[in-house]
């Protein structure tokens, strides 16, 4: 246990799709290099979600009725923010697995270099919209050292890939070209997986939300942009050699809004609790 | 005047070459965005630079014999590490110019990034083995090339940059002109905060002593003189024009390396032609 580090809340925002949020449990439980307290921020699933986090011991915060995504990760943050033993917060979705080692990666971001939001790399297809940046494929064959692809297209990999990475680290601090590896700050970030400092608290909405809470969903590259929650020359950066294996689509699945507004979510909701039965 | 940052202190070495101290020391007065005080620290030279600065009221360190640049470097270390109202000290050449704005350009990365070595960018040329980095042909590929290798355009050159920055701010990108952490820097010019005194060989040395002239590809990688994760950083918002080779083109010392004994028979011979 690496105790240099301030405490983590990890927060798990979850709609239904139970058999992930296991996946996604399971891969937690194996972590052990930092400290952090798990906590599921539940949508009002229909599926059984807070009763099997309640039978497995888990902190489950669940609402009274569906208040999207957005509102999920304003709870997540207020949680954060009023505990003041939380040093971080990390907000994540429940369709991901996270391997030994990706924290704390993040963490000695955060730490040496003074960002206050960091993110993670994934596949090209788990990191959607900003894989540029956040592929790992990418990353890696700018720098000539690729992974495999049979490697990255297998969720059992997880752990490997991330291990695979700290080779990579190891080998480049040993050469002397860590320099590749740093972190870059980007504009616009997949949010499946994100972490925040204390300092994201001076950043928060005259009604004490971090995240837009007239947005249900944080889905289109727009709404991803980081700079509009957060003064522009306080960006968001990745972290290089930090890895999360991230299913993609799955909490959102068959879930497009005409418009992004909490009317159009909660009929859309409706529509398919119906249809779930 | 920006009094956000303390002090610098920023040092100029010089061995003769006097018309280039004389063009730096112009671009110098004109600078006015942030406090520093300026010395100059001479490796004997033997043109009168060190009456020069006496006649212009330029504080100056001398010697009383040649001991080379990196001797020179450690002398203006020494200064800093004991005056410690300086947070920052910057060691230079005399062949540059140093525009406004770009020493005001490094301190924010200083301050801002993670960084105890920050280093500018200037033409290709002027950065010599380190073009690929560190020259503003490369960062900035539309810029013209003719246009910054003119020394005359040095105040204009950084001008453009920070226009350049802050259209990207507006827009949003200015990620895009963010430092990066680099092996190797050309040291015609770089910035240190008082963070380099944690790696200090000894008392006052913080380079290598038996070294004559860091020149070579090899004596730049800073990994050698401190931990491999505190490399150096290039600001790419900060620009110097460098004339490049003035100081150690004539009488072959750019040949010397860190020999001791050939570098001593050059000194000789130059001194000899001059008297």
């Amino acid at each position: 246990m690496d105790n240099r580090f301030g405490k983590t809340l990890l927060a798990i925002t979850t709609y239904n799709q139970l058999k992930y949020t296991k996946y996604c449990v399971d891969s937690i439980e194996k972590l052990n290099e930092v400290p952090f307290d798990l906590m599921i921020i539940d949508d009002c699933s229909t599926d059984g979600t807070v009763e099997w986090c309640k039978k497995n011991n888990i902190e489950v915060v669940d609402k009274h009725k569906p208040m999207g995504l957005t509102h999920s990760w304003n709870m997540a943050y207020k949680y954060f923010k009023d505990n003041k033993e939380y040093e971080y917060i990390i907000i994540s979705n429940n369709d991901v697995l996270i391997p030994k080692e990706a924290i704390s990666e993040l963490l000695k971001v955060v730490n040496r270099w003074h960002f206050s939001v960091v993110v993670p790399t994934s596949t090209v297809y788990g990191a959607g919209h900003t894989e540029m940046y956040q592929g790992v494929e990418n990353i890696y064959k700018s720098l000539s050292k690729e992974l495999p692809k049979e490697l990255l297209i297998d969720p059992n990999n997880f752990q490997t890939i991330q291990d695979q990475i700290l080779n990579i680290k190891r080998e480049a601090i040993k050469d002397n070209n860590i320099c590749g590896l740093d972190p870059r700050r980007i504009k616009l970030f997949n949010g499946f997986f994100f972490l925040m400092t204390r300092k994201v608290i001076e950043y928060e909405n005259e009604d004490n939300t971090l995240f837009d809470s007239t947005k249900p969903i944080y889905k289109a590259e727009d709404e991803f942009n980081w700079s509009k929650l957060i003064p522009r020359d306080d960006f968001a950066a990745v972290c290089r050699t930090s890895f999360i294996y991230h299913f993609k689509g799955i909490s959102t699945e068959n879930f497009s809004l005409e418009n992004n507004t909490i009317d159009s979510f909660q009929q859309k909701r409706k529509e398919i609790d119906k249809i779930n039965g | 005047m920006d009094n956000r940052f303390k002090k610098t202190l920023l040092a100029i070495t010089t061995y003769n070459q006097l018309e280039y101290t004389k063009q730096c020391i112009g671009s110098i007065k004109k600078l006015d965005e942030v406090p520093f005080d300026i010395i100059i620290i001479d490796d004997c030279s033997s043109d009168g630079t060190v009456q020069w600065c006496k006649d212009n009221e330029i504080q100056i360190a001398d010697k009383h014999k040649p001991m080379g640049a990196v001797h020179s470097w450690n002398v203006a270390y020494k200064f800093f590490k004991h005056n410690k109202q300086y947070k920052y000290l910057i060691i230079s050449n005399n062949d540059v110019l140093i525009p406004q704005g770009a020493i005001l350009e490094l301190l924010k990365v200083a301050s801002r990034w993670p960084f105890s070595v920050v280093a500018p960018l200037s033409t290709t040329v002027g950065a010599g083995h380190n073009g690929n980095v560190q020259g503003i042909e490369k960062m900035y590929q539309n810029i013209n090339h003719d246009f910054v290798n003119d020394p005359r355009n040095y105040q204009a050159v950084q001008d453009q940059i920070l226009t350049i920055k802050r259209k990207m701010l507006k827009s949003n990108n200015v990620f895009m002109l963010d430092p990066c952490r680099v092996k190797m820097f050309n040291g015609f010019f770089f910035l240190m905060t008082r963070k380099v005194i944690d790696y200090e060989r000894e008392d006052g040395f913080l380079f290598d002593p038996e070294k004559i002239m860091y020149k070579c590809e090899d004596e730049f990688n800073w990994s050698k003189l401190i931990p491999h994760n505190d490399f150096p950083a290039v600001c790419k918002t900060s620009f110097i024009f460098h004339f490049k080779g003035m100081s150690t083109k004539k009488y072959g010392f750019s040949e010397v390396g860190n020999d001791k004994e050939k570098w001593k028979k050059l000194r000789e011979e130059s001194e000899n032609d001059q008297s």
